[in-house]
């Protein structure tokens, strides 16, 4: 089919605009959501009984009162926004990833025991990137089955997540017992040569978390942003997300596409895994229950769209609220508010359409003048040309596909 | 004696999920997506627990505050669905979205008012004395095959969830109402042009699966625990999710495989008792809920218009 790709500077103009619209639109809607978040949040202490300016100031404090409170945002919303990559690349192709979970635990216990295999072999430069690389294949290797199962049998992949976390909860769990020097509770602390922490700023910064696993975190956002924006993958992935049908029909692997995207997703968890085990801790703790931080990552990926920059800033936002947590209960305020204002902004995150639609309308108005002259400038005969050449092709097409029917019946 | 208690303790395990899926297959058979199962237990455990503590201490009701628990539950996580409802249903918002939502808030939630009521992220454990009563019949528990169920073994919950089951069964399969609401997760419009109100059909089934999941949140606090804290549910939920999924989207196959879930998870409990690590026992259910769906993926009829809003006009 001939298309319209007639790339006068008009409609490259046309096409800015239009990006430069999407995004200041995108931008609102997230600001709205999280406004309203607070706002519910207020609503929700008031209805409690509790002061809610005094919740909320000390939820400002506990972020920034000293450089320690600061370093705590930087390191836990390394995690949420790893977290949030990992459920937001799989949702760009279509797939829901509930099991960031499993993932992080798996990819997490790897990392601890490598770590603890190299601990005083190689130097830390060394280690750091090592586990980061082990974190990522085992996470990679737990998102794998789901999108092997998804592709090759088209078993539903929420499930398979969903079962895989707990049998990777008591898989590690049963695996651990076979570490030398394990507790009750916990494989033994690995020393500062062995995890991520950065020596400068546990020296400097008295109690500090900083660790290395931010730098791998800000690597992952770059890479994240180029395979979705600036590679043929990230298109066909996109595009799967879209129309799976179609996209089979444009030639595109559909299975290869949905295996490849799960393992990545998965890859991401298991760094945030690493991130967890080696940087927020130190050791990999026997538990029962999840870490609660790839569910944060839902919430990550459906506050911030999907996109590169709007997971950073939601994985921000979140960490910045996990960070806060201590010391609101300062402030007589049940810790758990922390929650429910992240629970509300999903809500309001559901509502993003019909946000979007509203501002779109206002936006419409106020700029229709501009846009109708930038369009004006392509001449009316090229578009009619073009639709009458569509038209064409189209009605050749629908004949075709009209015999081919006949054909099978 | 070890059959029988592979038998009790999967019907014990059984209940609250069979009861949670049912309330899934209401809400995605109208073609709405609930993800938030696991959120409305929750919320139905903490208005159980607290219902029938301040019911039970304060007022002095015995032990019909714990059914009225189980009736607040209903109620509550009723009145709470219908947050997913507008979402989906109106708004036409992402219904994945709005699932986690719920899910995130009832975490946050039920905590957060345990502590303004109770002083503490758990609430009070309740008095054993009021708890759910196992069947005691002793005419028919000298019954030849059956008869052990009715000594004291089996709780009147159980029985309450079949029949819930039994009646939705009727409700769904052999009623025109039932027809009406099937059509509705298949095609809407179609459904639409023969004059039944799509958006009705699906806040029925989104709000009575709000219902039934939070009666199922309070049935798992009264007959596995022995007081609400943010563990009491541990992803029954989402277990209860893939059930419905392995069971077809419909009420026989969800009762089988959430008995059979329940039924390897006792063995597991069974076995465990046997020098096996218990660990590895504990894979067993989940690994074979995904074998299972591996050897009969290939005929699967999830509903056709699941997730998708409805939008009048839209072709």
């Amino acid at each position: 089919m001939k298309q319209i790709t007639n790339k006068t500077s008009a409609s490259n103009l046309y096409m800015k605009k239009k990006r430069k619209d999407d995004f200041i639109r995108n931008f609102t809607v997230a600001f709205i959501c999280i406004s309203l978040g607070f706002a519910a949040g207020f609503l929700v202490m008031l209805i409690s009984g509790s002061n809610p300016i005094d919740g909320y100031k000390a939820m400002i404090e506990g972020i920034s009162g000293n450089p320690r409170k600061i370093t705590e945002v930087i390191t836990i919303s390394t995690t949420t926004i790893l977290c949030g990559l990992s459920v937001a690349f799989a949702l760009k192709s279509g797939l829901f990833n509930i099991g960031s979970e499993g993932q992080i635990l798996v990819g997490g216990f790897f990392s601890v025991i490598v770590a603890m295999m190299l601990n005083g072999v190689v130097p830390k430069s060394i280690l750091v990137i090592v586990v980061c690389i082990v974190g990522i294949i085992g996470g990679a290797l737990w998102g794998f089955i789901p999108g092997l199962l998804k592709a090759k049998y088209g078993v539903h992949e929420v499930v398979v997540t969903i079962m895989l976390n707990y049998i990777a909860l008591y898989l590690v769990n049963y695996a651990a017992t076979f570490v030398p020097g394990l507790t009750l509770r916990q494989t033994p602390d690995l020393p500062i040569q062995a995890n991520l922490r950065i020596n400068y700023f546990v020296e400097t910064i008295p109690a500090s978390r900083l660790h290395y696993g931010t730098i791998a975190m800000i690597l992952a956002v770059v890479i994240y942003y180029i395979i979705m924006e600036r590679t043929t993958f990230g298109y066909e992935l996109k595009s799967v997300g879209l129309n799976k049908h179609a996209s089979q029909n444009a030639g595109m692997k559909v299975n290869k596409n949905i295996i490849l995207s799960m393992a990545i997703a998965g890859g991401f968890a298991g760094l945030a895994g690493t991130t967890i085990y080696l940087g927020l801790s130190t050791y990999y703790p026997i538990t029962q229950a999840f870490e609660g931080f790839g569910f944060g990552g839902i919430a990550v990926a459906l506050i911030g769209g999907g996109s590169a920059l709007g997971s950073v800033l939601a994985g921000i936002l979140l960490g910045a609220l996990e960070a806060s947590t201590s010391s609101i209960t300062l402030a007589a305020v049940p810790e758990e508010i922390i929650e429910i204002i992240i629970g509300m902004m999903v809500i309001f995150a559901g509502f993003n359409k019909f946000f979007y639609n509203k501002i779109k309308y206002r936006q419409g108005k106020r700029s229709k003048e501009n846009i109708n002259l930038s369009v004006q400038t392509i001449s009316d005969k090229d578009i009619n040309n073009n639709i009458e050449n569509n038209k064409d092709n189209n009605i050749s097409i629908k004949k075709e596909q009209d015999n081919n029917d006949k054909g099978e019946k | 004696m070890n059959i029988t208690f592979l038998i009790i303790q999967t019907l014990v395990f059984a209940t609250p999920i069979m009861l949670t899926a049912m309330g899934g297959l209401y809400s995605e058979r109208s073609g709405v997506v609930n993800i938030g199962l696991e959120g409305f237990m929750l919320i139905g455990a903490f208005v159980g627990a607290s219902v029938q503590r301040i019911l039970e201490v304060n007022y002095g009701f015995g032990l019909s505050s714990t059914w009225l628990g189980l009736l607040a539950a209903m109620i509550v996580c009723g009145l709470a669905s219908l947050i997913h409802a507008f979402l989906s249903i109106n708004i036409k918002a992402n219904q994945v979205v709005s699932g986690t939502a719920i899910n995130i808030i009832a975490a946050g939630i039920t905590v957060f008012f345990s502590e303004i009521i109770f002083d503490n992220k758990r609430t009070p454990a309740f008095n054993t004395a009021y708890n759910i009563k196992k069947i005691n019949i002793s005419a028919l528990s000298d019954l030849p095959v059956v008869g052990f169920l009715f000594k004291n073994n089996i709780y009147y919950t159980t029985i309450l969830v079949f029949i819930i089951i039994i009646i939705s069964y009727i409700l769904l399969y052999k009623t025109p109402f039932g027809l009406r609401f099937r059509s509705v997760g298949e095609h809407p419009s179609a459904a639409d042009s023969l004059g039944i109100n799509v958006y009705k059909m699906r806040y029925f089934g989104v709000v009575v699966s709000g219902m039934l999941s939070g009666l199922s949140g309070a049935i798992v606090l009264f007959t596995q625990d022995t007081q609400f804290h943010l563990g009491v549910i541990h992803g029954l939920g989402f277990i209860a999710l893939a059930t419905l999924i392995f069971g077809q989207w419909k009420p026989l196959g969800v009762v089988l495989a959430s008995m059979l879930f329940s039924f390897l998870q006792s063995l597991s409990v069974l076995l465990s008792r046997v020098n096996i690590p218990y660990e590895l026992l504990s894979t067993l259910p989940y690994i074979f809920t995904i074998v299972s769906l591996i050897i009969f993926s290939r005929n699967s009829v999830e509903p056709a218009a699941i997730g998708i809003p409805y939008e009048k006009g839209k072709r």
